[in-house]
């Protein structure tokens, strides 16, 4: 266990080192910020200042090494436009974004756990091909078709929940159900397959040749089988929810890490894009992480 | 102040010092936020946020919507777009054009109560002035000006090292007035952090990318809000904005795009503002690195390929003003009659095929990707069109905003480049900053170069006074009408969309909403 | 969940769709990009001011949407499937020397992937458009580069599981070459996973070709993609909802049908849900 523990910290160690890189890189990627930041009326002396200032005249090795010396010692840089530091700015937006992605989550487990073992304890039936039916619209709906259509129905028609803006609890609504609609599709899926193979398990059959009765069984047994591979998922599933959220950020206004990212990479704010995808990339990283532990614990097949 | 009689005159004048009293005492902790809380709080919807708080931070147009609510400068604009003095009661140039005297108003104060005095703009020069502020547009006015001399509270000198003919009209966005006191007792940081201006509302809270909230200033010398708190929600999808004012979230909603104001017209309860704006639509030609471009009736055949009315009337759906000049008719010199280029297919492709333009390469245009400029993508589309109408062949591609910038205002500009969507905001009647930078040899934003016409914008500003300028600018815009350095298109209309029990009359020709006139109903 | 019949519709409309990108503008009744401001915002045919010269309606620039879709299908396909395709290849290959070869180059290629898949897929491809531009081919580019990783991962854990079994320990002890046997008898083995994966590639593809159109950095003008044509007819939406509407159909029909085969291939051959 110890070892297993030691390499899966070791290769995650590697991996953040070269996703500093490849943000690195990609962040300089998008083109020199100077333009952007400075108006027109500016000199060549206060552009050459700004250029200094952010030490982007340096070579870009070196950005790259003071960048991962600041980043060790927790300090983001200063982000170009707003001139506050980075870190501070995606802390601000990362709640926000978690209580969206949890909330969707909860939407999404919430409709498509009764969805999928409903599914699986009568295939054959009108429900099951209804949320066959479900799953597919679920997953080929774009979110921001989605979200543009439930504006359209339960905030201008129906003026029942505001269309945008973060603070209220009805601001959660149409939000969260954009992407738990999405989330759930995958979740109702992954129920029914899991669900379907874990009532087949020899285990249950023979709980019922017991005489147990079936809605036990569905519910204490088979449910118990089916959950770990929909925990796994979730934590992949909530790496999706964050890019899903950039987009559904947009559309309601969200004060979240998606706009912020967006906005960054379209102001070439190099700094802000940094840090919003370290962070967020860490986050991922850190769910990920954990499930693997938590089912090395669980499954000790996988600790060879 | 609202059971105080609002006539113009002497009572107009007794209520603002009542006014003033009253909220002298509210600074004074005097039990007076009760009276601001009776007002009615506002929201307004905007599309994007500001960058900075502090006005010699100022990098782009944008900022306007906060400066020129909470900051003011000694002159500014009217609800009529037109020069009137604000913190200054009134001034007197020198004859030379070197020397401006201002009486400052009397009762003039900043947000904290502190008045408003000759030391503070003196200071606010320095400050905008000095290398170490790294005020990115004090090459615009404050560089220019040699001293500010301080006759006493109320008067003051400002001396300029050369005549500047656009001083004047400047003074409102290049010039603000900080508080000496306030900001030598906090700090720069702390006062980008916490800005007190004198301007009619109070900043009160920000976060970054989601609300500016400001609050009526009670104190104003003459421009006492109607309301009270107002809160600047930043949405930048444009139609979650404009659903805002659909939901009754939001009172304004600006910068309205103009597909979605049949929709919103046809609700009851909804009105719809619109005036005329300094933001200016072109096609910039680069004449200099295609010889094709190069002939003046090339590019004077190019304008008069395009059917503005009928791009004006389908694409920006009528909420634009097709022009003669690259300019809105209200900028200075603009007003000079020039005989139209007008659509004409025909004689377009006669006067390419005299000039032996070369068909057969295909124009490179840049266009500018949706988000910034309302109907951009389809804007560039349409002109395609109407330039493949007469042989023309063009090769599109559409940038970011980002990656546009970097090609529109790069510091070489880039040769495979024929033709540019641009898009450029006057703050002000003022033309002398736009022509350096869109016209002038070397400008960030220009794809043009003729000495002739560097020679007349290097002297644009040499005149003692607007007055006498006044021709000479005119002489100017006609010669860049011969010239066609530009596929002249139009300028945009500023639409906003008020909810129910809102009367507002926007000051037309600025970008951003100016608050202070704005009327709630209880 | 139940054993799958072939969904017949579902690939009678995939090949539909592949036949239309093929064809593309000799299907189409008009030039997609031109423009009539004479018959600005037709609606569709069969409402009050549609005729049949426009079936499905005109748009803000009096375009037939009928021969925009049409040629919206050609780069939405185009796209995708030149996305997968590419991605598929590089990762496949990517995953096989990995799963094969082991030791540090495995380790090597694979902290790599997990550096991709860890990046949100729609940041990277914003980073990757702000950085390359617009444009068909820099679209297919930022969808090969978000997307490669899963093949790599999908292929590696592949060959890892059929490189104990016994013939291919076998080919190895009678020396075969091991590039040989990644070609003769691993990949054959893991093609129908890979195929399932790419056919759900598909619609993937053409949701985040569309986002990245949605949020103003996917196709551009004179391109035209479904993604682009909804994103444009957005602004209209209260005025003239054929604009949106049935370039949204095309991609969810589209989705819907490359997903269900997808997913009928995968019910088929990997009934344990491991992708």
């Amino acid at each position: 266990m110890g070892s297993f523990l030691y390499r899966r910290v070791g290769q995650t160690l590697i991996t953040l080192l070269l996703l500093t890189l490849l943000i690195f890189i990609l962040a300089r990627l998008t083109g020199d910020p100077t333009p952007l930041i400075m108006p027109s009326e500016a000199t060549d002396a206060d552009r050459a200042f700004f250029r200094e200032h952010y030490g982007l005249d340096r070579s870009l090795p070196e950005q790259y090494f003071v960048f991962l010396g600041n980043i060790l010692q927790g300090d983001f840089g200063v982000s170009f436009r707003y001139r506050e530091p980075a870190l501070g700015l995606v802390l601000q937006a990362i709640g926000p974004t978690l209580q969206l992605s949890g909330l969707s989550m909860l939407v999404a487990i919430a409709i498509g756990v009764p969805m999928g073992i409903g599914a699986a304890v009568i295939p054959e039936s009108w429900f099951a091909t209804s949320v066959r039916f479900y799953a597919s619209l679920g997953q080929a709906m774009p979110s921001f078709w989605v979200a543009l259509m439930l504006i359209v129905l339960f905030a201008i028609t129906l003026p029942w929940f505001p269309s945008s803006g973060y603070g209220t609890a009805a601001n959660f609504v149409l939000p969260a159900v954009t992407l738990g609609f999405y989330a759930s599709a995958s979740i109702a899926l992954l129920t029914w397959a899991n669900m379907t193979e874990a009532l087949r398990s020899d285990f249950v059959q023979m709980q019922r040749v017991l005489g147990i009765p079936r809605r036990l069984i569905v519910l204490k047994h088979a449910l118990r089988n089916a959950a770990l591979p929909i925990v796994t998922y979730l934590g992949l599933q909530f790496g999706l929810l964050l890019s899903g959220a950039v987009v559904t950020e947009r559309v309601f206004s969200w004060p979240g890490i998606g706009q912020l990212v967006v906005d960054a990479i379209l102001n070439r704010d190099y700094p802000l894009v940094q840090a919003c995808v370290l962070l967020t990339a860490l986050l991922f990283i850190a769910i990920n992480l954990a499930i693997d532990l938590l089912y090395a614990v669980l499954d000790p097949r996988i600790r060879a | 102040m609202r059971h105080l009689p609002n006539r113009p005159g002497i009572g107009r004048r007794a209520a603002m010092r009542g006014t003033a009293g009253i909220a002298l005492a509210a600074g004074l902790g005097v039990p007076g936020a009760a009276r601001a809380q009776a007002k009615p709080s506002l929201t307004v919807a905007l599309g994007s946020d500001v960058v900075s708080l502090d006005p010699d931070r100022i990098p782009g147009g944008n900022e306007y919507l906060f400066m020129a609510n909470v900051f003011e400068g000694l002159y500014g604009h009217d609800e009529n777009g037109k020069l009137t003095p604000i913190l200054a009661e009134a001034v007197t140039p020198s004859a030379d054009g070197l020397a401006y005297d201002f009486t400052l108003r009397a009762g003039a104060k900043f947000h904290n109560g502190d008045p408003v005095t000759a030391e503070d703009v003196r200071f606010s020069w320095q400050r905008a002035a000095a290398p170490e502020t790294h005020n990115p547009r004090a090459a615009i006015l404050v560089a220019n000006i040699a001293d500010v001399i301080v006759q006493d509270d109320r008067h003051c000198r400002v001396t300029l090292k050369r005549r500047d003919a656009s001083f004047m009209e400047n003074l409102g966005e290049f010039f603000y007035i900080k508080p000496k006191k306030y900001l030598q007792a906090v700090g720069d940081e702390a006062f980008a952090k916490q800005p007190v201006g004198s301007g009619p509302f109070a900043f009160v809270d920000r976060r970054v990318k989601s609300f500016i909230k400001l609050r009526g200033f009670d104190g104003h010398w003459g421009r006492v809000p109607k309301v009270g708190e107002v809160m600047m929600k930043i949405v930048p999808d444009d139609q979650s904005r404009a659903a805002q004012i659909q939901t009754g979230e939001a009172d304004i909603v600006c910068n309205v795009p103009p597909a979605l104001v049949m929709p919103l017209q046809r609700l009851p309860n909804i009105k719809i503002l619109r005036v005329s704006s300094f933001n200016n639509i072109f096609v910039p030609i680069n004449a200099v690195a295609n010889p094709n471009l190069a002939k003046p009736e090339v590019r004077r055949a190019l304008n008069m390929a395009i059917d503005k009315a009928a791009l004006v009337k389908t694409v920006m759906f009528g909420f634009a003003t097709a022009q003669d000049l690259p300019c809105n008719s209200a900028i200075l010199g603009c007003d000079v009659k020039v005989e139209p280029y007008g659509y004409n297919p025909q004689k377009a492709h006669e006067m390419l095929v005299s000039a032996g333009f070369d068909f057969s390469k295909p124009l490179h245009f840049l266009g500018q990707a949706p988000g910034r400029v309302p109907q951009s993508r389809e804007t560039v589309e349409g002109i395609t069109y109407f330039l493949n109408k007469i042989g023309v062949k063009t090769e599109v591609t559409i940038l970011d905003y980002g990656a546009w910038m970097a090609i529109y205002g790069g510091k070489v500009k880039d040769p495979q480049i024929d033709l540019l969507y641009a898009n450029f905001t006057d703050y002000n009647a003022d033309p002398s900053g736009r022509l350096l930078r869109a016209i002038r040899s070397g400008g960030s934003y220009s794809w043009y170069s003729n000495p002739e016409v560097d020679a007349m914008l290097d002297r644009m500003n040499d005149f003692a006074s607007p007055a006498e300028r006044a021709p000479f600018l005119r002489q100017l815009f006609a010669k860049l009408h011969e010239e066609a350095p530009v596929i002249t298109l139009w300028t945009l209309d500023s639409i906003y969309a008020v909810g129910k029990g809102i009367s507002w009359a926007p000051t037309p020709n600025v970008s951003w909403p100016v608050l202070w006139n704005v009327v709630k109903a209880a | 969940m139940p054993p799958a019949r072939l969904p017949i519709l579902a690939i009678a409309v995939c090949v539909l769709l592949i036949v239309a990108a093929l064809l593309g503008g000799v299907l189409a009744p008009y030039a997609a990009d031109e423009a009539d401001f004479g018959a600005v915002m037709v609606p569709p045919y069969g409402l009050e001011g549609g005729t049949v010269a426009h079936l499905l309606g005109t748009d803000q620039l009096g375009r037939d949407m009928l021969s925009r879709l049409i040629a919206g299908t050609r780069i939405s396909m185009l796209t995708a499937g030149a996305a997968v395709l590419v991605a598929g290849t590089i990762g496949v290959l990517l995953g096989l020397i990995a799963g094969y070869l082991g030791g540090l180059v495995d380790a090597a290629i694979m902290r790599l992937v997990d550096a991709f898949l860890a990046l949100p897929f729609i940041l990277m491809a914003l980073a990757l458009v702000a950085a390359l531009g617009t444009g068909v081919g820099n679209i297919i580019l930022v969808m090969i580069l978000t997307n490669w990783a899963r093949y790599a991962r999908l292929v590696r854990s592949e060959v890892l599981s059929i490189k104990r079994r016994d013939f291919v320990l076998l080919a190895r002890v009678a020396g075969v070459r091991p590039l040989t046997i990644a070609m003769r008898h691993v990949l054959p083995n893991a093609q129908t996973s890979i195929l399932v994966l790419a056919v759900l590639d598909v619609g993937r593809a053409i949701i985040l070709e569309s986002s990245l159109s949605f949020l103003g950095l996917g196709i551009q003008p004179p391109d035209m993609s479904w993604g682009l044509i909804l994103a444009q007819g957005r602004t209209y939406m209260g005025i003239a909802w054929w604009l949106t509407v049935w370039p949204g159909l095309a991609i969810v029909l589209a989705v819907v049908c490359f997903n269900t085969v997808g997913e009928r291939l995968r019910v088929k051959f990997d009934p344990r849900g491991a992708l």
